[in-house]
């Protein structure tokens, strides 16, 4: 009874080679746990750096690289001198200024410090600043200097009128927490330099987002709660007293093809100048030298995992050699040798990279889930082509050199040697 | 069948010692050869420089015409013409008998799918997928003579076929081999056993090296 050979089908080597490892899984399983494992470290290493400097960093590149803010601590002077300066010597520079000063809201049981902001009329967007040029405060869900601040409802900007107030979102759930119902006003005690002190009740007409160094937590002694707020009022309201006030600080905005010189005015004049084109550039740089760790980081776990490669295939290949010693006896030429352990290795190499590819994945997955349900925190799951890249190739040349490797070691079986003898 | 002319000439061979070191000896279709010799005398190497499958250290060796060059590999020829018994069988463990007889095959293309056909006749038919492991003495023997003729091939080595064996699976192994040989296949048998060895036509018996005729 004779049939057609079975092995005449189109690859029937890469079939065979299916089944060879299909019926030496155990040994590949244990191969296959280092290399996962290894191959999972890497990914996910590379993985986690990139969503760390995408979170920390993504924002400040969608901010106006214009934009530079200037402040100094009571100062009018120093920032007329300042106006006028970049006026004279920045072509197309546009800019507004205001002030802020502090007050105690003391009509609520509440122990709350206000910041209260003067704006000028006609400011659509407002930008936070801060206390650092440096982006290691700009920690995820925090803000940088030059982000604008959100306004949540329906106000859209920053224009006020005498007797209108914005506030910050935490100050207003405070608000309604307390009992007090919309429409909100708030009572702002305000104290002019001659010991006086006026106290405004304000129309709340828009909430603003949290910005950074606002908060308001509970004492758990007597259960008041403190904290400090934001109020953003018009300058007009200070029109009905014609004392003066302590400023804290007088805050311009720019916005100029020139940041550079801006701040170097404002510095030059001894105010803090902070600008977006800066932290950019820092930002660049961050991201820059962790790309170079990241290599590096990559080099060694890749040499350390290649050593591991060796040792695990030699050890697989031990196992095999009774298998190939009587296939060569009973004439499989050295290529189909070669080529059936080629096309296992690169089945299980590639295995395996695709294994870790799923579980690094996973893992961002879960990571992202518990940023958001246990911290609130809307975390960027971000992987960079670069590093993926990087991965491919890595994971690809060593696969492929690891093969060839593997497989031409089974051709140097000696066939008399691992033949069962007598 | 193929025609089948292997001469040996003035072979040695030698490992830490000399263990062959003047074989002569000629096999063609009508050879049925028995080499006995005790233990250690090199049979199993002159067996394995028959099939090609280890270097000889010196003389001539012509297979079917060709001369068969120290350090070249003959898996093809191998392949193509000599059918291997082995006393321990050597079936890979983890493929199932009909794996284990298709094996030749996957190394030939050309060749038609026989082993249907040989399992029947050896009375392993029901045992095409069981692992090879599962197997009694007499049923793995008999595997891998069905694999030893998968390609038809001219020359039969089998290297002490029933040292593993009782007497009625021994006795089957030898009237295989002999209506093998009776189709044209050469046979060069080793055994330490004189009453297996009086299956053969021709008796030699490797002593100090060399072959001398019984």
């Amino acid at each position: 009874m004779r049939t057609d050979n079975p092995h005449k089908k189109p690859l029937s080597h890469f079939r065979h080679a299916c089944k060879m490892v299909g019926r030496n899984g155990r040994a590949y399983i244990k191969l296959s746990v280092t290399v996962v494992l290894s191959f999972t470290l890497l990914l996910g290493y590379m993985a986690l750096t990139d969503a760390r400097l995408y979170n920390r960093y993504a924002k400040v590149f969608t901010l106006p690289k214009e934009a530079v803010q200037c402040y100094v601590e009571s100062d009018p002077e120093t920032m007329r001198a300042f106006l006028n300066l970049i006026d004279a010597n920045v072509p197309d520079v546009q800019y507004y200024d205001y002030f802020s000063s502090s007050t105690e809201l003391t009509a609520y049981e509440q122990s709350l410090h206000a910041e209260c902001f003067f704006l000028p009329k006609g400011v659509e967007t407002l930008y936070t600043i801060d206390s650092s040029t440096t982006l290691d405060s700009n920690a995820a869900g925090g803000t940088t200097c030059g982000e604008p601040i959100a306004l949540l409802g329906d106000k859209q900007d920053f224009n006020l009128q005498k007797g209108e107030a914005i506030i910050n979102e935490g100050f207003y759930n405070s608000l309604i927490a307390g009992g007090a119902e919309e429409p909100l006003t708030v009572l702002v005690p305000f104290y002019w330099a001659d010991g006086s002190h006026s106290v405004w009740e304000l129309d709340v007409v828009g909430v603003c987002e949290d910005v950074h160094g606002v908060f308001i937590r509970e004492n758990l002694e007597d259960g008041r709660t403190s904290g400090y707020v934001t109020v953003y009022l018009s300058q007009s309201q200070l029109d009905e007293g014609a004392g003066e006030f302590e400023y804290q600080k007088q805050i311009a905005f720019t916005s100029s093809d020139s940041p550079e010189a801006v701040m170097s005015y404002g510095r030059a004049l001894g105010m803090v100048a902070q600008g977006v084109a800066e932290v950019q550039n820092e930002a660049r740089t961050a991201m820059q030298n962790a790309i170079s760790s990241k290599a590096i980081t990559a080099a060694v776990m890749l040499a350390l995992l290649a050593i591991n490669l060796y040792s695990s295939f030699s050890n697989v290949l031990e196992t095999r050699n009774y298998e190939i010693g009587i296939k060569r006896a009973i004439g499989a030429p050295q290529g189909a040798i070669t080529r059936q352990f080629l096309y296992e290795a690169l089945l299980v190499l590639g295995f395996d990279a695709l294994l870790s590819m799923a579980l690094v994945a996973d893992g961002l997955i879960v990571y992202k889930a518990v940023q958001k349900y246990y911290y609130d925190i809307s975390w960027v799951a971000y992987v960079s082509p670069y590093s993926i890249i990087i991965y491919v190739l890595c994971s690809l040349g060593l696969a492929t050199a690891f093969s060839l490797l593997f497989a031409y070691k089974a051709t140097r079986v000696e066939i008399v040697k691992h033949l069962k003898a007598e | 069948m193929q025609k089948l002319k292997v001469e040996l000439t003035h072979v040695k061979k030698s490992f830490t010692r000399p263990v062959l070191t003047d074989i002569n000896l000629t096999v063609d279709n009508g050879s049925y050869i028995a080499v006995l010799g005790q233990s250690g005398c090199g049979k199993s190497t002159l067996m394995n420089i028959l099939s090609m499958v280890e270097d000889r250290d010196g003389g001539d060796f012509v297979f079917n015409g060709r001369r068969i060059k120290i350090g070249d590999d003959y898996a093809r020829l191998r392949r193509e013409n000599i059918g291997f018994i082995f006393q321990s069988y050597n079936l890979i463990p983890t493929l199932t008998c009909l794996e284990n007889i298709q094996m030749p095959i996957l190394y030939q293309k050309r060749a038609e799918d026989k082993s249907g056909m040989w399992m029947e006749r050896m009375g392993i038919g029901h045992l095409k997928d069981q692992r090879v492991n599962t197997l009694s003495g007499g049923e793995k023997q008999r595997v891998a003579i069905v694999r030893a003729l998968m390609l038809d091939p001219c020359l039969l080595l089998a290297d002490e076929p029933t040292g593993n064996l009782d007497e009625d699976n021994a006795k089957l192994v030898f009237e295989i081999i002999k209506e093998e040989h009776e189709k044209g296949r050469g046979v060069v048998m080793i055994t330490h056993n004189e009453q297996a060895a009086r299956q053969a036509k021709t008796v030699f018996k490797l002593k100090g090296g060399v072959l001398h005729e019984d």
